[in-house]
């Protein structure tokens, strides 16, 4: 045997060990996934921290009148724990799913039956509960509209919210002779038992926003209007017992003649009381018509009483970091939404919110004036359409003083707004945009014990280097901001971007031809 | 793998096709080999991990401390473009506990941390190996990495 020979010998024998040894595992594929969405799929979070993963799919079509459905569960490696399958009816639209640290939640529309299903399992894949709530025609319309498994959308759930070990909240808007109002409904995790909140308030127009929850009470801000056409528009915060659904107190949002609009709550680290953020606008302006005036926060008690408020002026605070203009408007930014509140370990507050506005359509304009011509009373567009603009980033110090603020600058994104929704007030137009998946905030991903924290969103690029969308990161660690990017260039029918553990990211991509999942997690710098 | 030749082991019974010193180089180059080939089709991770494992035994081994350098030159540019997860695993209950310890490790660096680790295992291995244009190479890259002139 010569030298050369057994040279090659030795590196095929080499190749194939290593080739059989050696497969990585860095990157998972989940086949024969007939149908995902976002809202199905998820972290499992404990502590705050990513321990895994949970993919619910429709696998495969039994027959006629039957589907496979998976659940699969993966740990913060991606290394598979579980994988459940059942069989069910095609008939059964899975549309939304949530974890609460104990438990899944899966929320079925049956179409036959007209009912909806909340199936709830643990993280060995055993159903321990199911709870069943037959729709009245109140709730039927809402319901058979709602998007559904293998709809294209990007949103996050609009109708269920875990509470921490504790179990799911469900807002369902329901519609009563002439009124429009909402229906609270709580399903434990814990043990078999339920509760139903209905507000007692008559011929209102009242729609609910979920804000969080703290050991007892479920918070809640309640939006009403006496007319359907009326502008004015009164915010109410809503405490619900968790234990029992009964009303733990109502407060009207206004304090020191100034009105707030709750959009976020943060529990107060070593405290019962918890944080109230959102913007203000001086009581007498409609906040229709007028830009706030700033951000507000309170430190409010499980009894709805205000121990504390501070405002921080877009004007007088926030314009020594940033451009505003005269009337306290953030330049070119609009209105801000803040999807996300929260206290790190050194005490600091952070809120991140992003940019949107009202500008005109020329789609809808044009629409409308074709329609017109044509002796129609206008088409099923809105002259006004919604524009989303950058991110905002506020820091603030344990007594609420505002110590910075940046602008992250993005491309604005146009979205066609409904005819009817030129006279909503910008407060519900965000909620709008949040439930339809508008907005181009990601997610929030804290580091061990709250000492650091990644805020993400994506941004559609067109730059000599590279175009198509890409995904941003703030990050915050040792007292300092860094920012990274990653390019989401892909040849799969869809892509998304998941929280991972501390320093990471999951890149899921769905191909829908080859009916494929893939799974990467890749770290930020 | 071991379970698998201890089954197959009895006392007395070694046999060799070639004679033992040619069967020893043999064993030796088939370990080189691996190592070459995980980092030749980008198994980053098991590249490292071997080529520590070999350095135990060999220590002043140059293929070896070049190869510990060039890995984590090549992790760095990895995870600088978000590549990372393609050239090294990721930690699992299945793999040799040693091996998860580095990916574990690995996993738990941050971009600079990385420079930082080559460069410094380098720098020490600089008077031993100045004169290998290997070495050269993955040294001048680890201080391109490190932000060092």
């Amino acid at each position: 045997m010569n030298t050369q020979f057994k040279s090659v010998c030795l590196s095929l024998l080499a190749s194939f060990f290593c080739c059989s040894l050696f497969a990585q595992s860095s990157k998972l594929s989940i086949d024969n996934v007939q149908n995902v969405t976002l809202r199905n799929s998820g972290p499992i979070v404990e502590n705050e921290e990513v321990k895994g993963y949970y993919f619910f799919y429709q696998s495969d079509k039994v027959d006629k009148k039957t589907n496979e459905y998976t659940l699969q569960i993966l740990d913060a490696n991606l290394n598979k724990l579980k994988d459940i399958k059942f069989q069910d009816s095609k008939k059964i639209a899975l549309l939304e799913s949530s974890y609460n640290g104990r438990s899944l939640v899966f929320m079925f529309y049956d179409d036959d039956q007209n009912m909806i299903d909340y199936r709830l399992y643990d993280l060995e894949g055993k159903k321990s509960f199911s709870y069943t709530k037959t729709l009245d025609k109140r709730s039927e319309q809402y319901f058979k509209s709602a998007p559904r498994l293998g709809d294209d959308e990007g949103s996050g759930n609009a109708n269920i919210y875990d509470i921490a070990g504790k179990g799911f909240l469900s807002i369902v808007p329901v519609k009563e002779g002439k009124s429009f109002t909402f229906e609270v409904g709580f399903y434990s995790s814990e043990r078999r038992r339920t509760w139903t909140y209905n507000p007692l308030e008559d011929g209102k127009f009242a729609q609910a926003q979920y804000l969080g929850s703290n050991d007892s009470i479920a918070f809640i801000e309640v939006l009403s209007k006496v007319k359907h056409t009326s502008r004015e528009m009164e915010s109410t915060l809503v405490g619900i017992n968790l234990f029992n659904g009964r009303k733990a107190f109502e407060t009207r949002t206004q304090d020191k003649g100034l009105q707030l609009y709750p959009m976020n709550i943060s529990p107060i680290v070593g405290s019962s009381n918890y944080i109230v953020m959102g913007p203000y606008f001086e009581s007498e302006d409609r906040v229709l018509q007028d830009k706030s005036d700033g951000l507000g926060i309170w430190t409010m008690d499980n009894k709805g009483k205000v121990l504390g408020s501070k405002y921080v002026s877009w004007e007088k605070d926030v314009s020594k970091f940033l451009k505003t203009d005269f009337k306290g408007k953030l330049a070119d930014i609009g209105f801000v939404y803040f999807h996300t509140l929260f206290q790190t370990d050194d005490g600091k507050i952070f809120a991140i919110g992003e940019g949107y506005k009202k500008t005109a359509s020329a789609l809808g304009i044009a629409t409308t004036v074709l329609s017109v011509m044509a002796g129609g009373r206008g088409a099923g567009l809105n002259v006004a359409k919604m524009t989303v603009t950058d991110m905002v980033v506020l820091q603030l110090n344990s007594n609420y003083t505002l110590e910075n603020a940046t602008i992250h600058e993005k491309r604005n994104n146009n979205v066609e707004l409904p005819s009817g929704y030129s006279f909503v007030n910008p407060h519900t137009l965000a909620l709008l945009l949040k439930v339809s998946g508008s907005f181009d905030y990601s997610f929030t991903q804290m580091g061990k014990n709250k000492g650091s924290f990644i805020s993400g969103y994506t941004d559609f690029e067109k730059g000599k280097d590279y175009k198509g969308m890409a995904f941003h990161s703030i990050s915050y660690y040792d007292g300092k901001m860094t920012k990274d990017k990653i390019n989401l260039s892909t040849k799969a029918s869809r892509m998304t971007v998941l929280p991972a553990k501390p320093g990471s990211v999951l890149l899921m991509e769905y191909f829908k031809r080859e009916k494929r999942i893939d799974l990467r997690m890749e770290k930020l710098n | 793998m071991s379970g698998k030749v201890k089954s197959y082991y009895k006392e007395g019974s070694k046999k060799f096709l070639v004679d033992t010193t040619t069967f020893y180089d043999l064993k030796v180059q088939f370990d080189y080999a691996v190592i070459d080939h995980c980092f030749q089709t980008k198994n980053l991770s098991r590249a490292l991990y071997l080529s520590l494992q070999m350095l135990r035994q060999y220590p002043d081994d140059s293929y070896l401390n070049i190869k510990v350098g060039e890995c984590l030159n090549e992790i760095y540019l990895s995870q600088k473009n978000h590549q990372l997860s393609k050239v090294v695993d990721l930690p699992d209950p299945d793999h040799d506990p040693k091996y998860n310890t580095v990916l574990i490790f690995l996993q738990n660096l941050r971009l600079q941390e990385v420079a930082a680790l080559s460069y410094h295992f380098l720098k020490q291995k600089e008077p031993a190996l100045l004169h290998d244009p290997s070495f050269k190479q993955a040294f001048n890259k680890s201080k391109q990495n490190f932000n060092i002139q």
